[in-house]
Order: C-alpha cells, then structure tokens, then sequence
C-alpha cells in the first residue's frame, strides 16, 4: 500500500492515534460529501469533536491532513477491491463486480461519485505528494484489473496478445468517467451503460 | 453556459461536422487527446470544472448528441448491429472514456491513460464500421490493439 507520508509521522500514544484516526474518518467523510475545497479544518473540528489544538498537534496544516485522507481513502477503496477482484477469472466474475459498484453508488443516487476519483479530481492540480500518492493508488487498483484480465487469458476467454494493461487502464476511465455520468445527472444508469460499454468490448476481444 | 462549456461545444460542433469516415474519426480523436492535455485549453478547464450541474448536464448532453450525429454518419447506411455500432451507448463511452481518462491523465501527467480510454471507447466501432460499405477501411492504430 503507499502512502501519502503521513501514516506514520512519529510514534503515538494509543489515545493519540486513535484521536488522530478520529480527525482523518471525519475529514474523509465530510472531503467525499463536500469535496476538498468546500472543507474547512472548522467543519473537521467540529465534525470529528476534537479541538483545534489537537487537530494541529497532529497535523501542520490542511495540505497534511488532506494527504492523510488520501491514504485512509486508498486503503478503504483497495481492500475493497481486492476482495471484489482477487478472485474473479470470468466475464461473468466482471459484470457481478460492475453491477456491486453500480449498486452501491445507486444507494445515493450517484450523488458523490468515487471517493478516491473525486480526491482525484480535487487535489491533483494543487499538491503534488498527493497526486504521486493517488497515482500509485490508482496503479494498484488498475493492477488488480489486470491480474482478471490475465487470468481470463489464461482460461482463454481473452487472446493471449490481448493488451491487458491498456485495457484496463481503459476499462478505470470508463468507470470513473461513469462516476462523473451518474454524479451529474444524478442517476447510476450512466454509470452502467459505460461500464457495460467497456466490458462488451473487452469481451468482443474473445470473438476477433 | 460556463465559457469553456461552450468554447469546448463550439469546436466540437465544427470538428465533428467534418468527420466523415473512420480515418477522420480517428483523426478527431488524436487531436482530442492533444487538448485535453493542454493544462490551459478550454477542454482542459471544462473537464476540471465542477460548474453549476444542470450547466455541466447541457454540456455532457450536447457533446453527446453531437458525437452520436457524427457516428451516424460515419456509420452510412446498411444493416450494422452490435453493441460497437449502438451510436447512443457508444457516444455515452466516449464521453465517459474522455473524463474519466482525463482524471487519470492528470495523476500520471501523460497523455497514455487518456488515449487508453479513447481506444477502449472507439476502437471496436471504427473496427466494425471500417468494414462497412462507403468507409475509407481506415481504422487508424485502433484495428492494432489486440494484435
């Protein structure tokens, strides 16, 4: 897993960290809803119920905590994702994870869009320690396509001089360009005919 | 309209009136590319504008409606079905490929993960409609992906 560099920036006491995790859920929660600019560390004070000295005790500024957020949000949206992906060797295996994402932004109607493409689309122009950090993040998720694409290879459901890292870098713009589809018009269907777009043409790949 | 929304609809509008076949498609989208990337281009602020929502739905609806009238055109007549040539869910993938591409770009500040979007999006109509009647047969570096 990378890092934004503020996993771990010195030793805390078991009261420390858990206040400092307490500062970064917070912030998460309120950067994915309102989005980075429209969070201020007041709107953290209050939602996580810490003071403002301790929010600085633990972070210097907001570039720092935005990067903490960054690194909460990467392992949140990776580990989710390698339980989706690790395992799935079909097409099949593919729509099921399409339909697990279509559904899940369907419970708030598309409102928010990805929790780690919208940090994306926020911070890449303004920080660069968190763009490097959402880059490598988005590397590893786009790894885990991949590795399916490999293994639908090996199955021979893809030929094998499929080019399977470019199809999914593709097959991640087409999800996140989904996302965006859905956030705008408030509505997942979107989101589901660009996936589905992009899995049928990996799948006529099978067919050539 | 957002300025840029409309710049961006401007150029698209006159562009796209002069895609006639698959060679000027894959043209179109080369130099697509080529401003999304431009950090200071009208593509470029348009596609990191929150902007006001229904603004940003007008914009992402008339760029489709415009790609979809240029797909038609590009497709010509005669029988073509499957889900390459569905010119509504595949205008739809374009636009999604464009943004969603365009986030990624700008992680890895190359143009790669864009153009990787635009090929999955594209590739299999230029394919499918290259083959068909009246078209020039030129599908471009897109018929090369899978070999």
């Amino acid at each position: 897993m990378t890092s934004a560099g503020t996993a771990s920036p010195r030793r805390l006491t078991a009261r420390g960290a858990k206040t400092r995790a307490r500062i970064v859920a917070a912030a998460a929660d309120l950067m994915y809803v309102r989005g980075v600019g429209m969070t201020t560390l007041d709107d953290v004070v209050a939602a996580s119920g810490v003071s403002k000295s301790q929010l600085y005790h633990h972070f210097a500024g907001k570039d720092a905590l935005v990067r903490a957020v960054v690194d909460l949000t990467g392992e949140r949206v990776i580990e989710r994702e390698r339980d989706a992906l690790g395992r799935v060797s079909t097409m099949a295996g593919l729509r099921r994870w399409r339909d697990s994402l279509v559904q899940n932004n369907a419970l708030r109607h598309g409102a928010y869009g990805c929790a780690l493409g919208s940090l994306a689309s926020d911070v890449a122009d303004h920080d660069d320690v968190a763009r490097r950090a959402l880059e490598q993040l988005f590397a590893e998720w786009q790894g885990l396509l991949a590795d399916v694409l490999r293994r639908l290879q090996g199955t021979g459901a893809l030929p094998a001089d499929a080019p399977v890292d470019q199809l999914a870098t593709g097959l991640m713009g087409a999800l996140q360009g989904g996302y965006m589809l859905a956030q705008t018009a408030r509505d997942v269907a979107p989101m589901g005919t660009s996936i589905d777009m992009a899995l049928a043409h990996i799948d006529s790949l099978s067919a050539r | 309209m957002h300025a840029d929304f409309a710049e961006v609809l401007a150029h698209e509008a006159r562009s796209l009136a002069a895609v006639t076949d698959v060679g000027h498609l894959d043209g179109w989208r080369h130099r697509l590319v080529a401003h999304v990337m431009a950090p200071q281009s009208a593509y470029a602020k348009a596609l990191r504008s929150d902007g006001e929502p229904a603004a940003r739905a007008a914009f992402l609806d008339q760029w489709h409606d415009l790609l979809a009238t240029t797909l038609v055109r590009v497709l010509g007549p005669g029988p073509a079905a499957g889900p390459a040539t569905d010119v509504h869910r595949t205008a739809l993938l374009i636009v999604a490929a464009v943004h969603g591409g365009a986030v990624l770009s700008r992680l890895t500040q190359d143009a790669g993960p864009l153009s990787a979007s635009l090929e999955l999006a594209l590739g299999p109509f230029l394919r499918t409609a290259g083959r068909g009647p009246g078209s020039t047969g030129s599908g471009g570096a897109l018929g090369t992906m899978a070999s």
